[in-house]
Order: structure tokens, then C-alpha cells, then sequence
């Protein structure tokens, strides 16, 4: 594998031949390290590695940087030289480990990114199907909508004809009232009183003795009022394909017995359709829409926001969109690394806490209460990725803590960490700390939290 | 690994395990867990003190200190203790309802406490018993 050329940028001998290099670490894990070993998992080459004496090449700070680059990852053992392979049966386990084949040692591995695998695709699972949910809703609305609409249209077009119909009707009576005044006077007073009496069916007269103004005035208003022909149609085709496809009780009726019921044969059909219809199956590849955090089915699986790389559009960030979570998930981080502040007054949770985002590839920042938390997000508020928090801790509890954080970076996501299984504390740490997700003291190594967020 | 009994999780003890880069030098492993026994009777000393002051506030917070730690490791009864004397520290039963009389819950605390110190100093005989004889400092691995 080291003398392979065509790994050369990614892996090869350093150039004394008597260590070896890792220079791209992402590319290496996810493309050469499945070819040897049964994983593709940084950490446990690496752990293998040191039981087998390797060590890894330290650089310290008086000679600044590895000559290959910061995150390159340098392993030395005395006897594994490019121009000694007689020396490779000198290199051995050390001690080996009486409890464990190495082949269990990599299983573990494997199969811890399954599970990780399996609770992203869960989790982007969960997305999807609120998205669906919402979609379905707005379908309805839409649907409500136009057929509120349509039928108001319905209604308008009615009250024209009536209205028109009252004022033939007036216009008849001023006739007749004209008319039995002229023949009563007889007088040449109305030289055009006997074509009005002729068209006494309902024309507009046009000679100087017109009906009332106020009747001509309401006429020209009705007709001044011409529909949309274009719209109309649209409408009429967006009605039908409603009817066709939900429930037609709905659109069908006026807009009183629409308002009456308008929900209960609505709703749970039509949300079932879309879930079950097997076109709106089609699950949207590495990009995954924000969701209410509060919503119970999410507590656990918010989508990771990284909100450093577009702090503008976090203000509503439950609406938009956010950056691929299948990317995040990646073994290796892609990019850069996560900075994570983890605020623990508690030396052992604090400790195995940094470990274990540190074996996640995470940078960890540690701060032992919550004044010191919010003095290092003071410092720098764009710093952080994501802060896992304590709530119980002395000089500033970390309620108080996030809601101080949240003044100066509203963006970043807060993971409150406790022990209290109470709802109602639980409750009370949303309200007041904004907390992006609650996760609970007992379960939360079990669950990756790291890889889950 | 060794089954520690009811007393521990083992899931959740071997998960730590796991973190180690070397089963045989366990050098993230001992210092946490015996870090932890360390902590522990600090935390045993400040409750006595707080019980002798009739501090039931400050039981609570002691309490629920330790849980945590104890909680994380997956030393349950320890943690179950722990759990009694924050619940007694903030004037309730374990179930939640409301223990208005101080006397009862210093009692339960007091007891609790007793038990509690006398778990921790079987378990911590166990582990350090696991994790035998500091070994020389070793070069830290990564």
C-alpha cells in the first residue's frame, strides 16, 4: 500500500524511509483503508497501529508543524523501514491482548457505523415524513383555497344577475310610473314617452328622459366588472383536479357548508395519500429542510446546521434549508474539523465527554461552568460549532448560560446534557435556555450524540 | 471484561473501556475511573459536612453532582443513592411527591449516604483491583 504510486498524495514512505505518512486522512479512510482492513475506520487502524508499537510522530511546538502538513498523521516503528522488509516479522503485538481476536476488535467498529448509519437514515427518515405531513397540509390549504374561490366566484357571479335583475325591475317600474304620467297628462311634454312605452320591456332609454341615475350608475358598475377569463380557467382546471384526487365533498359545496366541515374527511385521507403515494416517495438525496426542534418526534434527531457557514439565514432557521446531513455524517469529518465547547463541571463527564468527541475527530474546548462558557463565546462568538452544555452547575447554571450565549451567537445549536428526567425541567429548559435539544445524562454515549446532532 | 455485577452497567463501563487506545496501559480508563473514587469521597465529605449543617439545598446539588458522574461511568447504585439524596435534598420523595418534613429527609439522606459510602468503597476495591498497579508513565499516546 505505501508503494503503490497511485496513492502517493495519499499515503506513502516519509522521506527518511523510516516512517510512513498519512497526509489525507479522509481520502485514506474512505478509500484505501477498506481495501486491507475490514473497516473503514480511522480511529481503530489507529489503535491497531499502537498495538503493534507504531507510534505516531510528534512535532512539537519549538519545530512547529509535521513538514506533511497539520493533519497529517506521521507513524513511526523502529523496525518498519522501506528498504528492510526482512524487519517486518520483527514487529508484533505487544503483549497481545488474552480477551479480544482482532478480528472481533474490528467488528466493533463496523458495526458501530451501522448504527450510526442506521440513526441518520432514521433520522432523515423522520425529516422527510414531516416534510411530507407539511406538504399535505399545504395541499389541503391550496385545495380549501381554490375551491373557496371557485365558489365565491360562484356566489359574485349570482348576486351580478340579481342585482341586474332588481334593476330591470325598478327601471320597469319608473316606466310605468312615466308612462301612466305621461298618458294621464297627454301632454308634448314627452315627445319620446311613446318609444319608451313601446320598449317597456327593460331597455336603457338613451333620449333625455332617462331612468333614475343612481339605477344607470349600479348597471355600468356590474358590467364596468368583467372576469378574468384566463384566471378563471386555471382555476376551474385546479377545481377539477382537486375533486379527482381528494375528497370532492369538499370543493364541492358553497362556501358555508365548505367552512362548517372543512377538516374532518379532509385531513387524515389526504395526508395518508401523500405518505402512501409512492410519488412523493422519492427522498431527497443529501439535503434535508430544518424542522421544529420542539416537535417531539425531532428531540432526537435534529439535523446537524452548521451554522458558521451561513450564520445569515439562521435567524428563521427552522425554515430553511440546511447544509447536507449525509455529509456530516461522513466517517471524517469533510472540511473542517468541528469546534466544540463543552461546558461540564464535573471533572469525569467532562473528561470521558472531550474523549469521546475527540475520538470523533471533534476539536474540544472545555469550560467548567457556565460563566466561563460564556465568557469563551464571548470571546469569540463565531468560534464554536456546537456547545454541549450541563445544566446544574455552580457560579452560572447553564439555562441562564445559553440564554446569555444566545445573545451573542443566536446561531449556534445548544445541546443541554442532564440527568433530570423530569418533562417539566425539561420544558423549562427550552422555554428559557432556547435550547436546541435536550439530551439525557444516561443515554447519551450510548447514542453517539456527536454523530446524531 | 469482567461482569462487575448488578452493581454496574457493564454496557455502559465497557464502552469506556473501549475508548482506550491500549487494553493493557489503559491510560484514559484509570485516571477516569479512579479519578472518580477520588471525587467521590470529596463529594462523601462535603455531604456529611452539609448534613451536619442541616443543608438540605446543598445535599441536592451534591447529589445530583455525583449522580452524574457516577451515572456516566455506569455505576448505577451509586448513582441510585446519589439520585435519594438529591431527591430528599429538594424536600421529595423518590417518587416526586412532596416530603414536607426536614427530619425525614435528613434521616433518608443520612441513610443513603451510609450506604452509599460503603458501596463506593466495595466497587472502588474491584476497580482498583481491574485496573491492578499503576504502571510507569508511559509516552501518552494520541
Amino acid at each position: 500500500m505505501l508503494e503503490d504510486p497511485s496513492y502517493n498524495s495519499v499515503v506513502r514512505w516519509s522521506a527518511d524511509g523510516d516512517s510512513f505518512v498519512v497526509l489525507e486522512n479522509e481520502k485514506f479512510t474512505k478509500t484505501i483503508l477498506p481495501k486491507h482492513f475490514k473497516h473503514s475506520n480511522f480511529a481503530s487502524f489507529v489503535r491497531q497501529l499502537n498495538k503493534y508499537d507504531f507510534h505516531k510522530v510528534r512535532h512539537n511546538e519549538e519545530s512547529g508543524e509535521s513538514p506533511y502538513g497539520r493533519d497529517a498523521w506521521e507513524f513511526r516503528h523502529p523496525e518498519f523501514r522501506a528498504d528492510r522488509k526482512d524487519n517486518l516479522d520483527n514487529i508484533r503485538r505487544k503483549a497481545p491482548a488474552p480477551r479480544k481476536a482482532p478480528p472481533a476488535d474490528d467488528a466493533f467498529p463496523a458495526s458501530q457505523q451501522v448504527f450510526v448509519l442506521s440513526e441518520s437514515l432514521q433520522a432523515t427518515q423522520h425529516q422527510i415524513q414531516a416534510l411530507q405531513e407539511q406538504y399535505g397540509e399545504l395541499e389541503k390549504t391550496n385545495k380549501l383555497l381554490v375551491s373557496e374561490v371557485v365558489s365565491l366566484q360562484k356566489m359574485v357571479k349570482a348576486q351580478s344577475q340579481a342585482a341586474n335583475e332588481v334593476i330591470t325591475h325598478l327601471n320597469n317600474v319608473e316606466d310605468r310610473r312615466r308612462n301612466s304620467r305621461h298618458s294621464a297628462q297627454s301632454g308634448p311634454s314627452g315627445q319620446t314617452g311613446q318609444t319608451f312605452h313601446a320598449g317597456s320591456t327593460g331597455f336603457l332609454p338613451d333620449g333625455s328622459d332617462e331612468p333614475a341615475p343612481e339605477l344607470r350608475r349600479a348597471r355600468e358598475l356590474l358590467n364596468g366588472v368583467s372576469p378574468d377569463i384566463q384566471a378563471d380557467r386555471e382555476l376551474e382546471r385546479l377545481s377539477m383536479a382537486y375533486n379527482q384526487n381528494g375528497s370532492p365533498a369538499d370543493s364541492a359545496g358553497s362556501s358555508s357548508v365548505m367552512f362548517a366541515h372543512p377538516n374532518p374527511g379532509g385531513i387524515p385521507p389526504l395526508v395518508h395519500d401523500t405518505l402512501s403515494d409512492p410519488r412523493h416517495m422519492v427522498y431527497p438525496v443529501g439535503q434535508t429542510t430544518g424542522i421544529d426542534p420542539f416537535h417531539a418526534d425531532h428531540i432526537h434527531n435534529i439535523p446537524y446546521s452548521r451554522p458558521l457557514s451561513n450564520p445569515a439565514i439562521q435567524a428563521d432557521a427552522s425554515a430553511q434549508i440546511t447544509p447536507p446531513l449525509k455529509e456530516q455524517l461522513g466517517s471524517i469529518w469533510r472540511g473542517k474539523k468541528p469546534h466544540i465547547l463543552l461546558v461540564e463541571d464535573d471533572k469525569t463527564c467532562a473528561r470521558i465527554g472531550s474523549k469521546f468527541l475527540t475520538i470523533n475527530d471533534c476539536v474540544v474546548d472545555i469550560a467548567r461552568d457556565g460563566l466561563e462558557a460564556v465568557e469563551k463565546v464571548n470571546r469569540d462568538a463565531d468560534r464554536f460549532d456546537l456547545i454541549f452544555m450541563d445544566i446544574i452547575m455552580p457560579h452560572l447554571d447553564g439555562v441562564s448560560a445559553t440564554a446569555m450565549i444566545r445573545m451573542v451567537a443566536p446561531q449556534v445549536p445548544v445541546v443541554a446534557m442532564t440527568s433530570n428526567i423530569r418533562q417539566e425541567d425539561i420544558q423549562t429548559y427550552f422555554q428559557f435556555g432556547k435550547f436546541t435539544q435536550c439530551h439525557q445524562l444516561t443515554s447519551r454515549f450510548n447514542h453517539h450524540p456527536t454523530l446524531q446532532v | 471484561m469482567p461482569d462487575f455485577g448488578d452493581d454496574v452497567d457493564n454496557a455502559i463501563f465497557s464502552q469506556i473501556l473501549e475508548m482506550d487506545e491500549n487494553e493493557d496501559e489503559r491510560d484514559f480508563s484509570r485516571p477516569l475511573v479512579l479519578g472518580f473514587f477520588d471525587q467521590a469521597s470529596e463529594t462523601f465529605e462535603q455531604m456529611q459536612q452539609a448534613l451536619d449543617d442541616k443543608n438540605l439545598d446543598e445535599l441536592s446539588t451534591l447529589g445530583h453532582f455525583l449522580k452524574g458522574s457516577s451515572a456516566t461511568l455506569g455505576f448505577n447504585k451509586i448513582r441510585d443513592s446519589c439520585q435519594i439524596i438529591q431527591q430528599y435534598g429538594h424536600r421529595m420523595n423518590v417518587d416526586s411527591t412532596a416530603e414536607p418534613d426536614e427530619e425525614v429527609c435528613l434521616k433518608k439522606i443520612t441513610d443513603a449516604l451510609t450506604a452509599v459510602k460503603a458501596d463506593t468503597t466495595e466497587l472502588e476495591k474491584v476497580m482498583r483491583k481491574f485496573f491492578g498497579p499503576a504502571p510507569d508513565e508511559d509516552e501518552a499516546e494520541e
